[in-house]
């Protein structure tokens, strides 16, 4: 466990952000809910230093992606590398912005409380935040625009100050690498500007953003890269590139009956 | 036996009546109680039974005898209003339902502890017609009474079968229903009655604590074995009548232990029991959904998968040797290793190799075989290839585990695809076999490995039902060895123990002999109050805010009812520890209790997973079977100690005083100094963890993502519930406490929007409800525990209606100015 850093530096046993290198290594992995497959052997490497989407249609496995690489799903086969590191290494590393919808806006906590909680995983068990932490939570609610609400209440908040309080909670982890599960979605106008600007000061600082997005309008101007997912990998690459109308075909231009029906197959016999 | 067989075979004419009334009471429980389980509505059925008993008190008091109608009238309206309750709570204000029927459960069973024992003390109150009611006394029934019970359950089975389609599109789809015209309001209401009048007539027989069992357990055991509706009802009914009669048949002819319960067996535990037993025979056994049928399905999955790999493997060593009727050796074609003998043997036996010099060859029917499991294997990876763009270097071990499952259909429909898009050649014949798309000999190695696909999902769902051992007990179980001890005394009771709800009350101030030589601090009107009554008072409110502090985060994490399931299961893990060290030593008795705690966390959360059994159901299940197991324990170990079932129901706080050890110059009651432990642990507990409890508490999802086990932190907080029930068993006993542990939390919820002013508030309401339910109590002369229960409550719905922000008033004003505007 590194100490309490108030500088967005990389320091320490922190790996630099060169922007050849790889920061997720997705190696074919395969993803189960209840016995039913979601994700089938998905092999991609995500660039380090880059804003990222992951772009499908609904039920294609992005957010399961993400879960995945957080270790929020048990994986039924392959492995996932941060930086070239097995996650419980990584953890300090990572940052994480989930759905809105997932959380219980009526606990009493206020926002600088849930951005508090950024810091928890450097301090590790049992030790309190201190007021490097406290200051660190208050500047990371500073770079969304949402100072002057620290003490409020979160159910008290617009639906997009909300997620600003959930991107300000991840800044405070300080992380090298962002997973954001549809940051975009339900926000004003405003808040989806002031996302972006925050995504883009990321790249600059050298940190990889990899997001689930579901506005292919604003792919191109907002992300570098693309990955494009329906069950399995259709394609991934550089937005230029990948991000092309025949990619697009095949990612939702239909579910793949015998995939979905293996898929059938598969809970059926109970496995 | 005899006297049983007759009982059971209704001839006997005295209890006939009352068998047949045990009978369809199951019969009618069991059908509504189906709905209820569908509906996810389980525990509100365990609010409605328990709010019961104030009812009847109340009708008691009104009527002024024991006039069954009329009892269970106002045992009806009672059930009715914490339903109501519930619903308001869940709609009107921001906390949870979970919370709400917890201090449903515990309030309303406080205020009918409180008034049964008003009535006890009044001259002629009628006290073993009320007791009957708690844990059920068939034998007490009078046949007019059974008459009643009959008829109100046939008519309740007759409303089911007259509303079984709307019922069922209500369980279903509500949404759905609704979108249809349906009144879905009235319809959810009209099945809550049916729980009511169901609840309320079974309690004579079954009583206000366990009769949700009878409701739930029929109900989920039938599932197992059925996956219509309507065959669900016929089992469910089987299955509660059969419950019912058997269980009554057995309270009224198993000998009763010589100087235990002198009035016989308490039929609900009995007849919950034979439910149970009923439910864990169609948990192991149902054809498809039970637990050994499941085992034997995966077991023959991978015998089938064995032998298809090792056809596929010789016929494929076959192909690259280039003659199919070559001999070969297992050795030499597969990895199949050990297991290979067993293997060969098998495929001989069904005739689809036969020995042969240099090893075995294929039958011309092995063949087939053979050619079918390559044929799949190559179609597939074929398919993941060209279609799912997964490499060549990819597929053969996922299709390894597919092809072993999917259907001849799909595998001809591949086909039928990859040849319309020139992928591959038509087939030359219904078995022909494919071209392997990647080296053969590459990718051999591939094969052996057990974690593809299907291993890996068997891996997954093994990872996600075996639930950590709870590493936060240890610890705990060093720091706290001490607290069983009480409850050790409590199950021994002290000579003076006041015996059962059923003898005249017994208050310390019922005896000034010993009163007496004790100093006067001060006296309230010409009340004096002493030692005993401060210790008492001390006692409560240590007991009150230990269990209201880490109600907190049993409320936060709406894991109340997990909280009331195992205060209730830790009955039998006293119970036990205490039969089999035959000792009040506190280790054993700490452990017993925790255990089962622990397990019925776990069990609730395996029954939920492996039997698709909805969360409320299985800990419905769970837990009043563990507490029928606990009160018939006990009732077994009153042979050896003189002990007390109404211990188990409100504690025996008054008499704490009683027992003390020194602690220094002082003599304090044992069963403050364990809980002002349990108080100072789990202070320490929340202070040294408050980081972990909120985020695991707010955000689980982060909290693993960061490396905070949600897991561990979970089955901890559930180790010290467990522990400070135990810690609490002795002052409020076991049913009273989700009150204690819930109320104050959601109470200091509506108060606040910071957890640490949520804690210090919980801490505040739970101390002043205790002294001041001691105050009351002591005043009217009831039930200490019984009266802080029944405030905890009533302090909750006052806060609830006025709190500044959160309240209902308070919501309804800031609404109406908004509102306004709009109409002008």
């Amino acid at each position: 466990m590194t100490g309490p850093q108030t500088t967005p530096t990389p320091v320490g046993d922190r790996p630099a952000a060169d922007a050849g290198g790889v920061s997720v290594e997705v190696h074919d992995v395969t993803v189960a809910y209840h016995r039913r497959p979601v994700l089938w052997d998905i092999d991609v490497s995500l660039p380090a230093g880059k804003l990222v989407a992951i772009v499908g249609p609904n039920g294609a496995g992005k957010s399961t992606l993400l879960k995945a690489a957080l270790g929020l799903v048990p994986l039924a086969s392959g492995r996932i590398e941060i930086f070239g590191r097995p996650l419980r290494q990584a953890r300090t590393l990572i940052g994480y912005v989930p759905q809105r919808e997932t959380v219980d806006w009526d606990f009493p906590i206020d926002a600088l409380g849930v951005v508090m909680m950024g810091r928890y995983g450097r301090l590790g068990w049992v030790r309190r935040p201190g007021a490097a932490d406290r200051a660190a939570a208050l500047e990371a609610l500073r770079k969304v625009g949402m100072q002057d609400y620290a003490s409020r209440q979160i159910s008290q908040l617009s639906g997009g100050q909300q997620q600003r309080v959930f991107l300000a909670r991840a800044l405070a982890q300080d992380a090298m690498l962002y997973f954001m599960d549809e940051p975009f979605a339900g926000v004003d106008a405003a808040t989806e500007r002031a996302i972006v600007d925050v995504l883009r000061a990321l790249r600059s600082a050298g940190r990889t953003v990899v997001a689930v997005h579901h506005d292919l309008q604003t792919v191109p101007e907002y992300f570098d890269h693309v990955a494009l997912l329906n069950m399995r990998l259709v394609a991934a690459g550089p937005v230029a590139e990948t991000f092309t109308r025949a990619n697009l075909q095949k990612t939702y231009g239909g579910r793949l009956t015998i995939l979905d029906e293996a898929t059938d197959a598969v809970r059926r016999q109970g496995l | 036996m005899d006297q049983f067989l007759r009982l059971l075979t209704l001839q006997d004419t005295n209890t006939r009546v009352v068998m047949l009334g045990t009978t369809v009471l199951g019969i009618a429980s069991a059908v509504v109680g189906c709905f209820a389980v569908l509906r996810k509505r389980s525990l509100v059925g365990d609010a409605v039974a328990h709010a019961a008993l104030p009812g009847i008190c109340l009708a008691y008091l009104v009527v002024g005898e024991r006039h069954f109608a009329a009892l269970l009238l106002g045992a009806m309206l009672a059930g009715v209003t914490a339903a109501a309750f519930v619903a308001a709570v869940r709609a009107l204000t921001r906390v949870k339902e979970d919370a709400a029927i917890g201090m449903a459960i515990g309030g309303f069973f406080g205020l009918g502890i409180v008034l049964s024992r008003l009535i006890q003390g009044q001259p002629g109150g009628d006290r073993a017609g009320l007791d009957s009611f708690i844990f059920g006394k068939a034998a007490s029934m009078v046949s007019g009474d059974a008459r009643l019970i009959l008829a109100v359950a046939l008519a309740a089975l007759a409303a089911v079968a007259l509303l079984y389609k709307e019922l069922k599109l209500l369980c279903f789809d509500r949404d759905f229903a609704a979108g249809q015209g349906w009144p879905t309001l009235a319809l959810d209401l009209a099945l809550m009655a049916l729980v009511c009048l169901c609840t309320v007539v079974g309690l004579p027989a079954v009583g206000v604590v366990l009769m949700v069992a009878l409701l739930v357990i029929p109900a989920v055991a039938a599932r197992f074995w059925t996956s219509t509706l309507s065959t669900m009802l016929v089992l469910a009914a089987i299955f509660g009548g059969a419950s019912g009669l058997v269980g009554t048949a057995l309270s009224a002819t198993v000998p009763v232990p010589a100087g235990a319960l002198s009035r016989g067996w308490p039929t609900g535990p009995l007849i919950v029991l034979v439910a149970a037993g009923i439910f864990g025979v169609s948990l192991l056994c149902a054809p498809r959904r039970g637990l050994l049928a499941d085992l034997w399905r995966r077991a023959a999955l991978r015998r089938r998968v064995a032998l298809q790999n090792l056809l596929r493997d010789a016929h494929e060593w076959l192909e690259h040797a280039g003659s199919f009727d070559a001999p070969w050796r297992a050795q030499t074609v597969s990895r199949s290793g050990r297991a290979a003998p067993r293997l060969l043997a098998r495929l001989a036996a069904q005739g689809l190799i036969a020995p042969a010099a240099g090893g075995f060859v294929l039958t011309k029917d092995g063949r087939l075989a053979a050619a079918r499991v390559v044929r799949s294997h190559r179609l597939w990876e074929l398919y993941l290839i060209e279609q799912a763009d997964i490499a060549a270097d990819h597929v053969d071990r996922d299709a390894d585990q597919i092809e072993h499952i999917l259907p001849q259909a799909v595998i001809a429909e591949l086909e039928d695809r990859l040849v319309a898009q020139g992928r591959l050649p038509a087939p030359a014949g219904a078995h022909a076999v494919p071209e392997s798309p990647h080296p053969i000999g590459a990718a051999a190695p591939m094969r052996g490995r057990t974690l593809g696909l299907l291993g890996g999902l068997m891996l997954g769902a093994s990872a996600l039902l075996s639930a950590p051992e709870p590493a936060g007990a240890a610890p705990h179980a060093a720091a706290q060895a001490d607290p069983a001890a009480q409850a050790g005394s409590a199950v021994a009771a002290p000579s003076a123990t006041p015996a059962s709800a059923a003898e005249p009350t017994a208050e310390p101030a019922a005896e000034p002999g010993r009163r007496s030589h004790t100093r006067v601090w001060f006296t309230v009107g010409d009340y004096q109050v002493r030692d005993d009554d401060l210790w008492t008072a001390a006692t409560a409110a240590v007991c009150s805010v230990a269990c209201g502090l880490i109600g907190c985060f049993l409320v936060l994490r709406r894991m109340s009812l997990l909280g009331d399931a195992i205060s209730h299961a830790i009955l039998p893990g006293l119970a036990l520890a205490f039969m089999l060290t035959h000792s009040r030593d506190p280790l054993p008795m700490l452990a017993g209790a925790m255990t089962v705690g622990v397990l019925t966390a776990v069990l609730s959360a395996g029954l939920n997973r492996w039997g698709k059994v909805p969360e409320d159901a299985s800990m419905g299940v769970v837990f009043t079977t563990l507490f029928a197991l606990g009160v018939v324990l006990v009732s077994l170990a009153a042979r050896d100690v003189d002990l007390d079932p109404g211990c188990v129901l409100y504690g025996l706080i008054e008499f704490t005083p009683l027992d003390t050890v020194a602690v220094g110059p002082v003599h304090v009651p044992r069963a403050l100094a364990w809980l002002a432990l349990t108080l100072a642990m789990n202070t320490a507990l929340i202070v040294l963890f408050y980081k972990e409890l909120t985020i695991v508490c707010f955000d689980p999802a982060l909290a693993t993502a960061m490396g905070i086990s949600a897991t561990l932190v979970h089955y901890g907080l559930m180790t010290t519930v467990a522990i400070t029930s135990v810690a609490s068993f002795e002052a409020v006993g076991s049913i009273l406490v989700i009150a204690m542990l819930v109320a104050p939390g959601a109470t200091a919820h509506l108060l606040t929007d910071s957890l640490g002013r949520m804690l210090c508030w919980a801490a505040a309401i739970a101390a002043g409800c205790a002294l001041a339910g001691y105050a009351l109590a002591v005043w009217i002369d009831t039930s200490v525990a019984g009266m802080i229960a029944t405030l905890s409550l009533a302090v909750f719905v006052l806060v609830a209606l006025g709190a500044p922000r959160h309240g209902v008033i308070a919501s309804r004003l800031r609404s109406r100015p908004l509102a306004a505007p709009a109409q002008q």
